[in-house]
């Protein structure tokens, strides 16, 4: 008896990867066409100028980290794919990328909140620029830091290997689907947190700045032997960190 | 169909693969192949198993793939062989277990990763995982498994060497690592030899 032909896979059902290109490539069209901040001293600041500031946080992280996570979403796709065409209950795929994007929105509001505070101390300057050398040299002398941390270095295994998680945590429903999309996303926060406060040397609207450190993560993440690429990046990080005090 | 199909497998998994000692798929996801690709022959020993009521306890299959690069980027072949003990009902519940298709991991999961899927072909499968350090599986004409412990360069003696994942590892929490005396496959298209290579010998739980 033979039970040939199971296909594993056909290419029919693209939509995912087109939704998140369309996600990807709207975050980057704000970014690049649409992001105007209100430049004036923070004193002057209202709600809506804090707004907007946490909505700019939050499109710069999704345009910045969705292009390195593509992969994984695609894999937990193929399963759910797999469901569907045997009639198995299963779930969207995109409540997998609201759970992971809401780490990062999370991100985004904390960050927004640390900016606001940089500016009332006058560490950085009205153009969202830092002001002070030694905060900037500090700075990214802690981030190149973090590169060689433990933790880092943990979280990065964790996001490179994202079988083991869908392996060994994968969870039935929406709010599993949620819930997994949130643990991956901590994996990657765990990672990149301070590699984006980078920002705050570059100013945060540094549309070069925003596209390196994009190109950067999806290194870390996607091409072998990333953890030797973070380290260098950090090795990198605190010489220029050095350079910007002595 | 849905997913009523209940399945749970307990099995001895001799395990060898393309990788050097290690298997970067353990720790960073990527192997550490000289080509980055994996490929890889897993012989399974089901100690106790069931799909709904039919009992699949003491049959034997092998479990061929590879992968042009890392197992998560997908692209792969796949190929299954069973033991010609199983009857006609036991291969149909193996075939859909090990192809994903009643769910459960991490077979889902790997089935996710293929873009081929042949199988099951029924052979007689011969397998020995009594010796632990020396486990080995081969079919006749077909392939041929056999492990053996590392062995310590100082005092040429064998090392007793473990991976263990105590949060749950991918495949399975501890496995005892050797290496590959032979390891080879010839079935059409799908053959390579790899011995000297990464070899694991663990029990694995499996279940949807």
């Amino acid at each position: 008896m033979q039970v040939t032909g199971l296909k594993a896979r056909d290419f029919s059902s693209y939509w995912i990867f087109v939704t998140l290109l369309i996600l990807i490539l709207a975050s980057w069209y704000y970014m690049v066409f649409d992001m105007t901040m209100n430049m004036e001293p923070v004193v002057q600041w209202d709600s809506a100028d804090i707004a907007m500031l946490f909505l700019m946080w939050a499109v710069m992280m999704a345009g910045m980290m969705l292009p390195s996570v593509v992969p994984v979403i695609l894999l937990v796709d193929r399963v759910n794919q797999q469901r569907q065409r045997r009639n198995s209950p299963y779930t969207q795929t995109l409540y997998f990328v609201l759970g992971y994007l809401m780490v990062w929105t999370f991100y985004s509001l904390m960050i927004t909140f640390v900016q606001w505070g940089l500016h009332h101390l006058a560490l950085l300057s009205p153009m969202m620029v830092s002001a002070n050398k030694f905060f900037s040299g500090g700075l990214l002398i802690i981030a190149g830091l973090y590169q060689w941390s433990p933790l880092k270095q943990r979280c990065l295994q964790l996001c490179r290997s994202p079988l083991s998680i869908i392996t060994t945590q994968w969870k039935e429903g929406t709010v599993g689907a949620i819930t997994m999309g949130v643990k991956h996303g901590q994996y990657c926060l765990g990672c990149c947190w301070f590699l984006m406060a980078i920002l705050f040397v570059t100013g945060v609207m540094n549309l070069k700045w925003i596209l390196v450190l994009t190109v950067l993560v999806m290194m870390e993440k996607l091409v072998p032997q990333g953890e030797v690429v973070s380290k260098l990046i950090g090795a990198v990080l605190m010489c220029l960190g050095l350079a910007l005090i002595i | 169909m849905s997913d009523s199909n209940k399945w749970a497998l307990s099995m001895h998994q001799v395990e060898c693969c393309n990788c050097s000692h290690g298997c970067g798929c353990q720790f960073g996801g990527f192997p550490d192949s000289q080509d980055g690709s994996c490929q890889a022959l897993l012989g399974f020993s089901i100690i106790k198993g069931n799909f709904d009521t039919l009992d699949l306890s003491g049959l034997k299959m092998v479990f061929g793939a590879m992968w042009p690069k890392a197992i998560h980027e997908g692209n792969g072949k796949g190929v299954l062989f069973i033991d010609s003990a199983a009857t006609e009902e036991q291969v149909t519940a193996l075939a859909t277990i090990m192809s994903g298709q009643a769910g459960g991991m991490p077979v889902e999961a790997i089935a996710g990763t293929f873009s081929e899927f042949e199988g099951p072909i029924l052979k007689e499968i011969k397998m020995n995982v009594e010796d632990v350090n020396h486990s080995s599986f081969s079919i006749a004409g077909v392939l041929d498994v056999e492990q053996t412990p590392l062995i310590d360069p100082v005092t040429g003696e064998d090392k007793n060497v473990h991976i263990s994942f105590p949060d749950g590892g991918f495949m399975w929490d501890d496995g005892i690592i050797g290496e590959s005396k032979t390891m080879s496959i010839s079935h059409g298209g799908f053959a390579f030899q790899h011995a000297g290579h990464f070899a694991a010998k663990a029990i694995s739980n499996w279940s949807n």
